[in-house]
């Protein structure tokens, strides 16, 4: 109890009585009756009782009958008492005293508890509306944590168990467990149990629990575990989502690969057949045509794999790629050197970010993803086009962000292709030739990496002509695994 | 001059076989080891100029491969690795590999790397310890003692940090170096502050010393690796 507090209600008691002493005096010299003076004196106790505490009005009232006989009764300024009458009067004036004391204080206790026990319903509605609106394990303990620390001084922790997927998590302040808790409850869930709850020593008094209290925590723990179990079950059900989604996706890949990859084979096994068995029949020139066949579709097949590689990075269970920060321009030339043979006459102009920038990636998914984006550019372009890489620094919502544009000054993309460009195997469904080969892998890769890193990517049509496919990344290295 | 001694250590046939012609036809001498101990004992036996080495072996890991080989040849090792293998590449650089050739290679890049690596075991031993003042890289010269750095004459100003990186650089010749070796060398320490550091002094070296980036004369960055110095 604060010391203060004691010092004022000391205080008041003294002054009332002291008031109350004065106008008794004043009264009894005007010939007012005793039983006047001996209600001034009740109503003191009353006040006492109402303002301070119960040991107060006790005080009060055994000071007040001293007084009173003290001053007023005959012998006056003696404690003894001449009328035997008066000792009746002074212990019925006693008794009241006391039982007016003790009905105060029992009053104001239970106005109190009522006071308390309705913040604590409020505390548990609050608690229990959070809940239904959040969803994560960890987000779910911190925010109830901070909800019931409202209305607990006690410091709180909570321990959950590791399951099959998710690590042991803890909110609060991990030290307690450690402290000796004066409290831990189970946290229970439907079939098994979710972690604990833990209370430390009280911060201010070093008290053990009222009831109430305990109850309070019950309720709270109830609360907790009904949101941890539809928690863990809106999960499992996502989860089933995901899956089904992502054996979707495997099984086109799958058969898209091998369609992309059954046609290059069929090349290379028809001209090396040819070579090897008809060697002499064959001119010089043909030989050389065959060869150069049996090279285009093995490198073709290269980058194929390259891009699957890629993709199987992407979408590994763990879904994390290591990012270290690593020069832009690095990336961007190191991209051009490698596309540099495939360029034939088309013209790349590199304009890479006016500053030294570092970004955090995985470098060669991202430069899978711009030597993909410059070998579309080749591929849907007369060969004389110029193609830009460009890249500048960006703001969006707070946070830096560094966008790549590959443009081109070709014939653009058609209005119908644009929507779900990025999808897999887009242009694969009516291979039409050599240049419609691939593409559609390799912008759907590009996406996956792109959105793996937490950047966005689009294409459209520049106003003066030319397509355009630009990305961005962020540039700080919190993780984005929503 | 006798043609130099090349041995392949592969386990794939056709592989073997693909390298074998290349280089034949080039007039080199080629020995082959069909896994990681007849090509470790083929290079303490025949004392080869140069070894192509391949990092997925049968029997050794590649890497204990080129342990074993360092422990009493310093021939150049040219490491043959798929892509997607940049970590094991990393390693067997850091171990005492020259150099790396990224699986599916061209005979022409294949030629080149040897040529180099030959060239740079001729380099060292005329050389002895490398520590001549002066360096030249095509048009680049890097005066160690007076501190100069000069294209084509001009000279070119640099921060201490930057030239102590380039002089560490100018004396490897057509070698990759890894972020750890630059690290070591240059900083004495690898934290992670430092390799940021070491990517930005880069990029600010290729800033100035470079022309035109997309086509560099000097440096040359091996994404994922580190830095290759251009020597042709």
């Amino acid at each position: 109890m604060n010391r203060n507090k004691y010092f004022k209600d000391i205080l008041f008691t003294i002054v009332i009585l002291l008031v109350s002493t004065g106008t008794s005096v004043l009264l009894s010299n005007r010939d007012f009756l005793d039983s006047n003076l001996i209600l001034i004196y009740i109503f003191a106790v009353v006040l006492i009782s109402i303002r301070t505490n119960r040991l107060n009005g006790i005080i009060a009232s055994i000071a007040s009958v001293f007084i009173f006989n003290f001053l007023f009764t005959a012998p006056r300024y003696t404690f003894a008492v001449a009328d035997p009458r008066y000792i009746l009067t002074l212990i019925i004036m006693l008794a009241v005293a006391l039982i007016i004391t003790t009905l105060t204080a029992r009053e104001k206790k239970l106005a109190q508890e009522s006071r308390r026990g309705e913040t604590h319903a409020n505390v548990l509605l609050n608690i229990s509306r959070t809940l239904l609106t959040l969803s994560g394990r960890e987000a779910i303990c911190r925010e109830s944590l901070e909800q019931l620390g409202q209305i607990l001084s006690n410091g709180t922790c909570i321990r959950l168990n590791g399951t099959e997927d998710e690590e042991e998590c803890i909110a609060g302040d991990p030290e307690i467990q450690k402290r000796r808790p004066i409290l831990h409850v189970e946290i229970k869930g439907s079939d098994f149990s979710h972690g604990f709850l833990f209370l430390d020593n009280n911060r201010k008094q070093d008290r053990s629990l009222s009831d109430d209290e305990k109850a309070l925590i019950q309720t709270f723990v109830a609360l907790l575990s009904l949101a941890l179990d539809r928690d863990l079950i809106s999960r499992k059900h996502e989860d089933v989502k995901v899956r089904a989604e992502r054996e979707k996706l495997r099984v086109m890949i799958l058969r898209s690969i091998s369609h992309d990859f059954r046609t290059p084979l069929a090349g290379i096994a028809g001209a090396s057949t040819t070579l090897l068995e008809n060697c002499q029949l064959l001119d010089p020139e043909t030989q050389n045509e065959l060869l150069k066949g049996i090279y285009d579709e093995a490198s073709w097949l290269t980058r194929l794999v390259e891009n699957i590689l890629s993709l199987s990075k992407v979408q590994s269970s763990t879904g994390l790629i290591s990012k270290t920060p690593e020069v832009l321009d690095d990336i961007l030339y190191s991209a051009a050197q490698k596309i540099q043979k495939r360029l034939n006459a088309h013209k790349l102009v590199i304009e890479p970010p006016e500053n030294v920038f570092l970004v955090p990636v995985d470098a060669i998914l991202i430069e899978q993803v711009i030597i993909n984006l410059l070998e579309n550019a080749i591929n849907h372009t007369q060969s004389d086009s110029t193609i830009i890489l460009s890249s500048k620094k960006t703001a969006r919502e707070n946070r830096d962000f560094i966008e790549i544009a590959v443009s081109d000054n070709g014939s653009g993309i058609p209005e119908e292709n644009l929507a779900g460009i990025f999808d897999f195997f887009k242009s694969s469904g009516k291979p039409t030739g050599k240049s419609a080969r691939g593409s559609g892998l390799g912008l759907g890769i590009c996406k996956a990496i792109v959105e793996a890193h937490g950047g966005t990517i689009s294409a459209g049509n520049k106003a003066e002509g030319g397509a355009v496919f630009q990305f961005t990344l962020p540039m700080d290295q919190r993780e984005d695994n929503s | 001059m006798i043609s130099p001694l090349i041995l392949i250590i592969e386990d794939e046939k056709p592989v073997r076989n693909f390298l074998g012609a290349s280089l034949k036809s080039q007039h080199y001498k080629v020995l082959y080891g069909e896994n990681g101990s007849e090509g470790i004992s083929l290079a303490a036996s025949h004392n080869p100029d140069l070894i192509l080495l391949d990092l997925g072996l049968p029997d050794i890991d590649g890497i204990d491969v080129i342990m074993r080989i360092r422990e009493f040849s310093t021939a150049p090792i040219l490491v043959l690795s798929a892509r997607g293998e940049e970590q094991e590449k990393v390693e067997a650089l850091d171990l005492g590999a020259d150099d790396y050739l990224g699986k599916p290679f061209g005979t022409p890049e294949l030629l080149a790397r040897i040529r180099a690596g030959i060239r740079r075991k001729h380099l060292a031993k005329s050389n002895g310890d490398g520590n001549s003042p002066v360096f030249t890289l095509s048009t680049l010269t890097v005066d160690v003692e007076k501190h100069l750095v000069m294209i084509e004459g001009r000279e070119i100003h640099v921060t201490p940090t930057e030239f102590k990186l380039l002089s560490v650089m100018v004396r490897h010749p057509g070698k990759v170096l890894t972020h750890t070796f630059l690290l070591k060398e240059v900083w004495g320490s690898i934290s992670a502050s430092e390799t940021q550091s070491l990517r930005v002094y880069m990029a600010n070296l290729r800033r100035k010393l470079e022309i035109d980036p997309a086509n560099p004369r000097f440096f040359r960055t091996e994404v994922g690796v580190g830095y290759r110095i251009i020597d042709e």
